[in-house]
């Protein structure tokens, strides 16, 4: 009985999937007139505004299924029905962009599948008994950042919450440094140097790995400071799940990143990093394909053992672990809480430099150990991965996507073999539907407009490593990224902005060849050039952006703050005290909001009193800034045990990071709009003043020279 | 009356401070407070505002002779008993006597400064108390004390308030710590080392009106919080 139940049940499933397939490549190959298509548009669309401001999961999900029929039936159309050029140039062109509309598409789908159902994994409690508690290693690798840097991760390590007979402390030091080498003797961890850097981070891991027993790992990277309930929020997962090879925590920066920093953004938009941790991640989770992104995880020894290693054979040595770990059978985890925080990269190049190699080592994996074939990975593993790869492929797309419109403007070439209404009738549904959807599912941890700023930044430099990888896996270099500098001078970084200037002048000049043809032109063709310049004026938009994102903000403050209210007591010379609130810290410093003014000083010499499990200890500290009731203090000679305190009482709280990750607004599609204008015309402001400049001094230059001899050095 | 004792196992551990103290945070709080002096020394006046050669009637001898009704800081109520009276009361009766003569109503919180344990009057005071407190210093001494606290406190309803924790000292930090994890439940309050009390002493002024951002102040009052639930658990127990 029970079988026929099943088969029966089996049998309905089946062709309710072969109905809704039928149905669905019905809407999508129905040929329909101008006013019909027009009308099916509208309807889908209004369904679609009805559906954005739903809150819940399935008004998402009919979101994403609409945005799929309607970019399929726009797809099939392109397909089908615009490629009967006549001209080559239009038939070259046209296949370009062709290609780059179907990546684009693919992408598309891949991302919806990708975050169908974001898992929200909570932390698993530990057994009662600690003496149930497994054994862990903290490695700490470490190449050429700076000690006072490493020397906060090490201490937060130190304070984590666990067994201290069940954890040891680990500093992997590549650079060979004999102040890391005394500075761990104090601190009381193990430091570790190797006989050679072979695979860099990779091999140091490995080497370290082979001198320690401990039954999980977890790694930090030298400036990622994790906070005490680290452990403890992870460890739960590998004790239920004994397959469970990798557990990833997001990847939390507590200073603005230089796309944020140039462009204002930071704690108003949402950065790269969110979307991926906060929404693609969690997303991975439920198919069982969280990757590993080389710091802030905790990794079984037995899978890490069962793999070989850390996988040295390319430059993103993290994601390819994890797949080796799918291959074989082990489950991964995604819990999406900050549980540590580092310092973002610093300049634009360094920012570039750091996506160039992540480009890079997915595109190896992709040639070296394509996650599409070979054995172990299940069907949504597979497009998991495929999707995390495709996407650092965008750099062609995109630049084709800013320069399409030019060969119309430019070269008179029809890329689009279709009347300009029926583009407009088939294109721009496509297009809204995706950023609707996109707007309403990737809301909190993604802005609409500002990833395709983010991949116009990149698209030139991410272009010729993921192809050179692609083709040669093997060649090109590992390139460490720089941390904790100084900006100290605004300046316009032209050496990395000069591809998209180049795109930038095109575009205007597309803009200017577009309006004279619209008043002086023979006529005809009055919409395609509309067309073609609504989307010109897009692009100058985005790549305006682009280029605010690359005119460099002053950066003077070494230490960025972080927020945090906690009580704690001020000591002023003779012993009186003062009850307070701290307002924020920072390395080696602490705002103080009082409660009057006129109290202390700037260069008063100070003890603060921080509470840490009910007990406290007094710091000495020099009164560095006094407004109103606000005072600033910087900590100076402080003994270890001191500092380790303070880090305690700061980076190291449970909720040091949770207030201020993943709480942006919602996005607001027209808000957004309008921040991109605002922030387009502030590069394009930006960039006129820099020329103006720039060519005065020249001019100067130029005019002085006869009069004066050059200065002597 | 609800009946509070204050005493210590050591000398110079701040009961007639703590006392003051207390019932200055209780008053601010709104509640009606007597502070009755139990102790020999006669200094609570003192703590609370009065000047001994000023008032005669405070130290007066007379039959067991509270002090005049004199009020010192805002609504704190304070009465020195002078304990040489020569009425010849001892003890149990004495104490008695005392407290009838503060006529104070049902919801009154009688705060007694008994002194360091034992003083003439202290047992008496503590057998007839709702609450005992037991003051004492972050020292070593008061460590190896520990186990007459918990004899004292044996069958009573209590705790103990830390006075004067110094963290910025290393030893005075463990010491606290000892403590802290030795007394658990027992523990009241821990009031820090301040500068601020002794200086307001010194200028006759409440602590509140000296320095009213003071870490003592605060940790008063969270003593007297602390106090007043653990009367509340008394009385409910007592129902």
């Amino acid at each position: 009985m029970r079988d026929r139940a099943d088969i029966a049940r089996r049998i309905s499933t089946s062709l309710g999937w072969l109905l809704l397939t039928a149905a669905f490549l019905t809407i999508v190959v129905v040929p329909l007139d101008l006013q019909q298509q027009l009308l099916f548009s509208l309807g889908c669309f209004l369904i679609a505004l009805l559906l954005f401001r739903r809150k819940g999961r399935l008004p998402a999900l009919m979101l994403m299924a609409l945005s799929v029929v309607v970019s399929s039936r726009y797809m099939y159309w392109r397909l089908t029905e615009t490629m009967h050029m006549a001209q080559p140039l239009d038939l070259i062109l046209g296949t370009g962009l062709l290609l780059a509309e179907i990546y684009a598409f693919v992408t598309l789908v891949l991302g919806y599948f990708q975050v169908l159902w974001p898992l929200g994994r909570k932390p698993l409690p530990l057994p009662d008994d600690v003496r149930d508690w497994p054994s862990v290693d903290v490695f700490i690798p470490t190449y050429d950042e700076d000690l006072s840097i490493v020397r906060t991760t090490v201490l937060a390590a130190q304070a984590l919450d666990w067994p201290a007979d069940r954890l040891s402390i680990h500093v992997l030091d590549d650079g060979r440094r004999q102040e890391f080498r005394r500075f761990c003797e104090e601190a009381g961890v193990h430091y570790h140097v190797r006989a050679d850097n072979r695979h860099a981070k990779a091999g140091n891991l490995n080497a370290a790995l082979a001198r320690t027993q401990g039954d999980y790992v977890a790694i930090f990277d030298s400036d990622h400071v994790p906070t005490r309930s680290f452990l403890q929020m992870t460890l739960g997962w590998f004790l239920a799940d004994p397959k469970l090879g990798m557990l990833q925590t997001p990847h939390h920066f507590f200073s603005a990143d230089p796309l944020e920093r140039n462009l204002g953004t930071f704690g108003k938009v949402p950065n790269e990093g969110e979307l991926f941790y906060g929404l693609l991640q969690d997303g991975n989770d439920l198919w069982n394909a969280t990757f590993f992104c080389g710091s802030c995880a905790v990794l079984s020894r037995k899978a890490l053992e069962a793999v070989g290693g850390v996988a040295v054979e390319t430059v993103t040595e993290d994601a390819h672990t994890a797949l080796k770990m799918h291959r074989l059978g082990y489950t991964t985890a995604y819990i999406a809480i900050p549980q540590a925080a580092g310092l973002a990269t610093e300049s634009l190049s360094a920012h570039v430099g750091q996506r160039i190699r992540w480009a890079r080592g997915m595109a190896q994996i992709l040639r070296t150990d394509n996650p599409f074939s070979g054995k172990g990975l299940t069907l949504p593993q597979r497009l998991a991965y495929l999707n995390a790869m495709l996407h650092f492929f965008y750099g062609l797309p995109r630049l084709v996507f800013l320069t399409s419109p030019l060969a119309f403007l430019f070269l008179d070439a029809h890329i689009i073999f279709a009347p300009a209404v029926m583009i407009a009738a088939f294109a721009l549904p496509h297009l809204l539907h995706a950023f609707l959807t996109n707007s309403r599912v990737q809301g909190r941890f993604r802005h609409l407009f500002w990833n395709e700023v983010y991949e116009s930044v990149l698209a030139w430099y991410i272009l010729r490593p993921t192809l050179v990888a692609l083709f040669s896996p093997k060649r090109g270099k590992f390139n460490v990224t720089a941390k904790g500098g100084l900006i100290e001078q605004s300046y316009f970084d032209t050496s990395i902005a000069k591809p998209y200037l180049i795109l930038l002048a095109l575009n205007l000049a597309g803009l200017v060849v577009g309006v004279v043809r619209l008043y002086w032109g023979q006529g005809g063709e009055i919409a395609t050039i509309w067309l073609n310049l609504g989307w010109t004026f897009y692009n100058i938009v985005i790549l305006g952006a682009a280029v605010a994102a690359a005119s460099e903000r002053r950066q003077l403050r070494k230490a960025h703050r972080v927020k945090m209210s906690v009580p704690a007591a001020l000591y002023c010379a003779g012993g009186r005290s003062m009850v307070c609130q701290t307002r924020d810290f920072s390395t080696g410093g602490l705002g103080l909001e009082l409660p009057r003014e006129e109290v202390v000083q700037v260069g008063d010499s100070v003890e603060v009193t921080l509470t840490r499990d009910a007990r406290e200890m007094r710091l000495p500290a020099t009164v560095v800034t006094v407004r109103e009731r606000r005072i600033g203090l910087s900590f100076e000679g402080l003994t270890l045990a001191q500092e380790a305190w303070l880090i305690a009482c700061t980076f190291s709280r449970a909720d040091a990071w949770t207030q201020d990750w993943g709480r942006h607004p919602g996005d607001a599609p027209v808000r957004a709009l309008l921040h991109i204008y605002s922030v387009s015309l502030i590069g394009l402001y930006r960039l006129g003043r820099y020329l103006r400049r720039d060519l005065r001094r020249r001019v100067g230059r130029q005019s002085s020279k006869p009069a004066t001899s050059p200065p002597t050095p | 009356m609800k009946l509070v004792a204050v005493t210590a196992v050591t000398g110079g551990a701040g009961v007639t401070a703590t006392v003051a103290n207390l019932a200055q945070a209780l008053a601010r709080a709104r509640h009606q407070v007597v502070a009755l002096d139990l102790d020999p020394c006669e200094a609570l006046g003192l703590h609370l505002g009065l000047l001994p050669e000023a008032d005669d009637d405070v130290v007066a001898p007379r039959r067991l002779r509270p002090a005049a009704q004199r009020w010192g800081h805002e609504n704190v109520g304070v009465r020195a008993c002078a304990v040489a009276a020569e009425a010849g009361l001892k003890g149990e009766a004495l104490v008695s006597a005392a407290l009838e003569d503060l006529e104070a109503g049902d919801e009154a919180i009688v705060l007694m400064d008994c002194g360091r344990w034992p003083a003439p009057l202290s047992e008496p005071a503590m057998a007839r108390a709702d609450l005992c407190l037991l003051v004492l210093p972050p020292e070593v001494g008061a460590y190896a004390a520990l186990p007459r606290v918990r004899s004292l406190l044996k069958g009573r309803r209590g705790g103990v308030v830390v006075n004067r924790a110094d963290p910025s000292r290393t030893l005075a930090r463990d010491v606290l710590a000892l403590l802290e994890h030795d007394l658990d439940d027992a523990l009241l309050g821990v009031v820090h080392a301040d500068l601020a009390v002794s200086e307001a002493l010194a200028r006759r002024q409440t602590l509140a009106d000296y320095d009213r951002y003071g870490q003592a102040l605060r940790d008063y009052e969270l003593c007297a919080q602390n106090l007043l639930s653990r009367l509340r658990d008394a009385e409910a127990a007592r129902r």
